[in-house]
């Protein structure tokens, strides 16, 4: 077992081989060697941990996507926004966890959990106009009426004509 | 907004699952980067990488000099032959800074045939685009398909950074592809439009000695020089041979233990090749050391068995026996004479074998001890395909199962056999392979379809349908009563019913 510490100072203590599911953490793990030390993770609070370690328990056992992964099959994964049904379920969190979810796939380096948050968010996306994306993430349009004119004729081509 | 948004690496991350898939323009995940890219300043340069890392011809670029945007965009749907560039002069140094605005974001350009791709080039006037210019300087990828009067633009379309290029034909714009991309992982022809002759093949090779890191190699039967190079190549992982070269024979002493150190793949592909090229195939495989080549493909429809058993015999003898893995041959003969000789003795000597496809238009001649033989000889087999000419095959249920017994990982089988000759008890218990899932009997004869059925449902219970050859001869309707009888088993088995 391993005890993971989280940024409010809640412990977890959780099965080698589910934490071996983030890279960082693996890393960690065979940089200390065998040892009781508790591994601090300042960036995840202990909520968002609590996903984080359900998602891995889930995928226990999957293979992990090796560093060097056939350049075609991660070209194929990334332009799929296919989610498998478990994840969805998974996955269906309000908007502030579903950041923080994919900001701690990010900083633990669990390839898979990043892809189904960022898979989810792109599915958000899709289909909407500047104005919508801005209402539904809450942005503030930071460009001249100009600007975003000149962008538009721009990318002109990728419009529906 | 959440702090997420403000790491450019998860915008990439989540963009790129908006990437939208080659010949779908203009497609709704490109309008949604689009969309992105005028969303806020943050989002507008990892959109604008994603959008434009791939785009099919020059004119999005074009689009981008103003006085161009109202001739492209403005004049509704364009007709064919009537290309909107027309009688416009090329561009000048200040059009082309803004045609060159996104150019640095492309890491991928497919320029095909389409008359539109080709109108633009005579916009990019040598005099603003000498011939040292680089358009592209992040381009990854180049997909060159253009005709043979356009390929002189090329070296504008070639990046230092380039990794894959594929080109229509060869020609003397090769020549830039040696000083200019240093780093070429992946270089292929569609050589079909065009014969190879011998001076493009000699301009090939010249080309091939500069591509020091090549990895895959898809081209026209080479000349000695080229296979020299290629031999010594120890980046190459695989190499397709996909239409006829020069007509001398090569220099055995070039081949003679070429090392060929790193290569796993070699498919050669030939239509109807002259007995020179089918001799230097032979050659090459013969000579040649292969030390890593897994994986095997050979397809030819104009062959003489003779040269054919010659191959084979090469193939069989290479230093690939102890590797190869995946076999797939299609061949036919040139004068279609039955010329009987035992195949399937030639690949025994490939203990690796996993997958095995042979389809030679010629009786395989396999029976009990042959193919008890053969699986004995590949443990680790998983799917073998032999796709018999035979009527007649000594191959019965016995002889199935005791060799299914010596492939525990087989999932696939096509196999001719004698399924009229029922030698075994079918209610007797048996082993059950746990594995095979895809069971093609040919055009085996077959007489007691009930029978048959059974004997493959207890035995086999991972096959969920019994397949056979469709063109009519006596054993089809039994063939079709197998399969009834074995889907009513199997739906039987599922629904809990006492078989």
């Amino acid at each position: 077992m391993v005890l993971l510490v989280t940024s409010d100072n809640v412990q977890f203590q959780v099965d080698k081989e589910v934490v071996e599911r983030s890279v960082l953490i693996k890393n960690m793990l065979e940089d200390v060697g065998e040892s009781d030390q508790s591994i601090p993770l300042a960036n995840v609070s202990s909520s968002v941990l609590k996903k984080v370690i359900e998602y891995c328990e889930h995928h226990r056992g999957e293979p992990l996507p090796s560093a060097d992964a056939d350049q075609n099959q991660d070209e194929t994964r990334k332009r799929t926004t296919d989610i498998s049904e478990w994840d969805q379920k998974f996955i269906t969190v309000d908007q502030e966890m579903l950041f923080e979810i994919i900001l701690a796939a990010n900083y633990l380096d669990i390839k898979s959990l990043l892809d189904v948050g960022c898979k989810t968010v792109a599915n958000m996306i899709k289909g909407k106009t500047p104005e919508e994306i801005r209402r539904l993430f809450n942005i503030v349009n930071d460009f001249t009426p100009e600007e975003e004119a000149q962008i538009k004729k721009e990318n002109e081509w990728a419009e529906d004509r | 907004m959440h702090q997420a948004l403000f790491v450019s690496e998860i915008l990439v991350e989540i963009f790129s699952h908006l990437d939208p898939t080659p010949s779908s323009t203009p497609s709704p995940p490109r309008k949604s980067l689009a969309a992105l890219a005028r969303t806020c300043k943050v989002f507008h340069d990892p959109a604008m990488d994603v959008l434009w890392a791939y785009i099919e011809g020059i004119e999005p670029l074009l689009g981008c000099v103003r006085r161009l945007h109202p001739l492209i965009y403005g004049s509704g749907p364009k007709w064919f032959g009537c290309p909107w560039c027309e009688g416009v002069e090329p561009l000048s140094a200040y059009d082309a800074r803004q045609f060159l605005r996104h150019a640095a974001r492309v890491r991928s350009l497919f320029i095909n045939f389409e008359p539109s791709h080709h109108y633009h080039f005579h916009l990019l006037s040598e005099s603003v685009f000498p011939i040292e210019t680089t358009v592209f300087p992040r381009l990854l990828s180049l997909s060159w398909m253009v005709l043979p009067q356009d390929s002189r633009h090329l070296h504008l379309f070639l990046s230092p950074t380039l990794r894959r290029c594929e080109l229509r034909t060869i020609d003397p714009n090769l020549e830039y592809i040696t000083t200019r991309c240093a780093v070429l992982e992946r270089l292929s022809f569609e050589s079909s439009y065009s014969l190879a002759t011998a001076s493009d093949i000699s301009l090939l090779s010249d080309t091939i000695r500069s591509c020091n890191r090549l990895v895959e190699l898809c081209c026209p039967l080479l000349d000695s020089e080229g296979f020299r190079c290629l031999a010594n190549l120890p980046t190459l992982v695989r190499l397709d041979i996909n239409g006829p070269g020069v007509d001398d024979l090569l220099d055995r002493d070039v081949l003679t233990l070429a090392p060929f150190l790193n290569l796993t793949a070699l498919s050669i592909v030939l239509g109807k090749p002259f007995s020179v090229e089918v001799e230097n195939i032979i050659m090459v495989i013969r000579h040649s050391k292969f030390p890593s080549l897994k994986k095997f493909k050979l397809f030819t429809d104009d062959i003489l068995w003779e040269e054919a058993e010659q191959l084979f015999i090469s193939l069989s003898q290479c230093g690939a026996s102890q590797t190869l893995e995946h076999v797939n041959i299609y061949l036919r003969d040139s004068e279609a004479r039955r010329n009987p000789f035992l195949v399937i003795t030639h690949f025994l000597r490939f203990t690796q074998l996993r997958y095995l496809r042979l389809d030679i238009g010629i009786p395989i001649y396999l029976d009990n001890n042959l193919l008890l033989e053969a699986m004995s000889s590949w443990p680790r087999i998983e799917s073998l395909e032999l796709l018999d000419q035979e009527e007649i095959s000594g191959v019965t249920f016995h002889g199935l199962f005791a060799a299914l017994l010596l492939c525990p990982r087989l999932h696939t089988l096509q196999v001719s056999m004698d399924a009229a000759n029922i030698d075994i008890d079918p209610k007797a218990e048996l082993f059950q392979h746990p594995s095979l899932q895809k069971l093609h009997l040919c055009s085996s004869p077959v007489t007691d379809a009930e029978t048959v059925a059974f004997i493959i449902f207890s035995r086999l219970p991972r096959v969920s349908e019994v397949e056979y050859d469709e063109y009519f001869d006596a054993s089809l309707p039994v063939w079709r009563q197998v399969s009834r009888h074995h889907r009513s088993l199997k739906q039987n088995a599922i629904q809990g019913l006492t078989v």
